[in-house]
């Protein structure tokens, strides 16, 4: 192929030069999914209260307060890093995301041992049925917050959306998982890494494909 | 880089983002030999540089609505070129993986298909083609008939280069449907 031709390409492209609106910047985009995950939040939180009842957050005091924060760090690194990878230029930005969310999985995990120390009574800790419980939930208050990313990042230009749909699913489930455990009450180590520690990882895994699809059929 | 060089591209760029088509060619044309050289740097092999530049100019063009003006131009043109790269190599690899496993079946469907269409579109053929999806039709016609490269045919149609391809290899398989049909 020729260096002529690609010149008349380029002249060709500037023929179909049509006005375009630019994406908005990260950081609009991330307070839209930020709001969205309060929306959420609080209409899931306002739920509990009204039904079961809001388990005390400073119940267990700094490891509580390390699994919130794991989760915290995991969706919004997460988030980031899915903004980052739909825009061209901004790697830098997605690479510091993934490094907050892996950071963010070490400080839940290391949190969920202590957590089960600081428990105080001998009950054996709760079913299968409440980790899937709260695993569930954490999955579907993370629609909200995943709409918000799927809207920016379907407008952006993601070089492999099917990859983007990772973080994204992850982050968004990360941040629905925040206001679950918030509001759970229960203990016990396999339910709190089940039904919340990792719930990131695995709600994130069950909700990338129908992103990844839903992202494919936006673009197209 | 010259510092005003990239201021300029920066005010091409945000114009081009409005419409303005004349500081768009201004700006795809001065950036060419900046493209040429940042494929070139990421390819030990010469011979693709044009076509993968030309799939570069076509990125910039669906994605320039991520630019954003306070950002500088350069990092965000570098992505988009890498990409560009990426998708080349990538693209290599699974067509030399599918020649090497069916090289038979690859040059017995070129033998059929090309002279097929180029030398008798009259008849079944054109009928058969009238039968094809306005897409596939399309990207048979612009491969075939108007004899375009891919990329070419792509940025006519107004896909990826890979989606056009899709398309025409869809259209192929499902003209030879229609024509081995009694």
């Amino acid at each position: 192929m020729s260096a002529e031709t690609t010149e008349r390409l380029a002249v060709e492209l500037a023929r179909h030069a049509t006005p375009v609106r630019p994406i908005p910047r990260l950081r609009v985009a991330g307070a839209r999914v930020l709001a969205a995950t309060a929306l959420a939040a609080a209409l899931f939180l306002a739920w509990k209260a009204l039904g079961a009842g809001l388990g005390d957050p400073a119940r267990f005091g700094w490891v509580f307060a390390a699994l919130l924060s794991g989760l915290g760090l995991v969706g919004a690194g997460s988030t980031v890093a899915a903004m980052g990878l739909s825009v061209p230029g901004r790697e830098a930005a997605a690479r510091a995301g993934l490094a907050a969310a892996s950071l963010g999985v070490l400080v839940a995990l290391a949190g969920v041992p202590a957590l089960r120390v600081a428990l105080a009574g001998p009950a054996p800790g709760p079913g299968l049925v409440a980790d899937l419980t709260c695993l569930a939930s954490a999955v579907v208050l993370a629609l909200l917050p995943a709409v918000a990313v799927l809207g920016f990042v379907s407008a952006a230009a993601p070089h492999r959306p099917a990859v983007v749909a990772v973080p994204a699913a992850a982050g968004a489930v990360g941040l629905g998982a925040l206001a679950v455990a918030v509001a759970c009450p229960l203990g016990g180590l396999r339910h709190l890494m089940l039904g919340h520690a990792l719930a990131p990882l695995l709600g994130g895994l069950l909700l990338a494909l129908p992103l990844a699809l839903l992202l494919r059929s936006l673009r197209r | 880089m010259d510092p005003e060089r990239a201021d300029r591209w920066r005010i091409w760029m945000v114009a081009a983002q409005g419409g303005d088509g004349a500081s768009y060619e201004k700006l795809l044309l001065d950036l060419l030999p900046t493209l040429r050289q940042m494929v070139r740097a990421r390819l030990w092999d010469p011979d693709p540089v044009e076509d993968v530049v030309q799939n570069v100019l076509l990125s910039i063009h669906r994605a320039r609505h991520t630019y954003r003006a306070e950002r500088p131009l350069l990092p965000w043109l570098r992505a988009v070129a890498r990409n560009a790269v990426v998708d080349h190599l990538r693209e290599r690899a699974r067509r030399s993986a599918r020649e090497s496993l069916r090289p038979e079946v690859e040059a017995a469907a070129e033998e059929v298909e090309l002279p097929l269409l180029r030398d008798s579109l009259s008849g079944p053929v054109a009928e058969a083609l009238g039968r094809l999806p306005p897409a596939q039709r399309q990207a048979v016609e612009l491969l075939q008939l108007e004899g375009l490269s891919v990329v070419e045919a792509a940025a006519r149609a107004g896909v990826t280069p890979g989606a056009l391809k899709v398309r025409a290899h869809r259209g192929y398989r499902a003209l030879r449907a229609l024509l081995s049909d009694p």
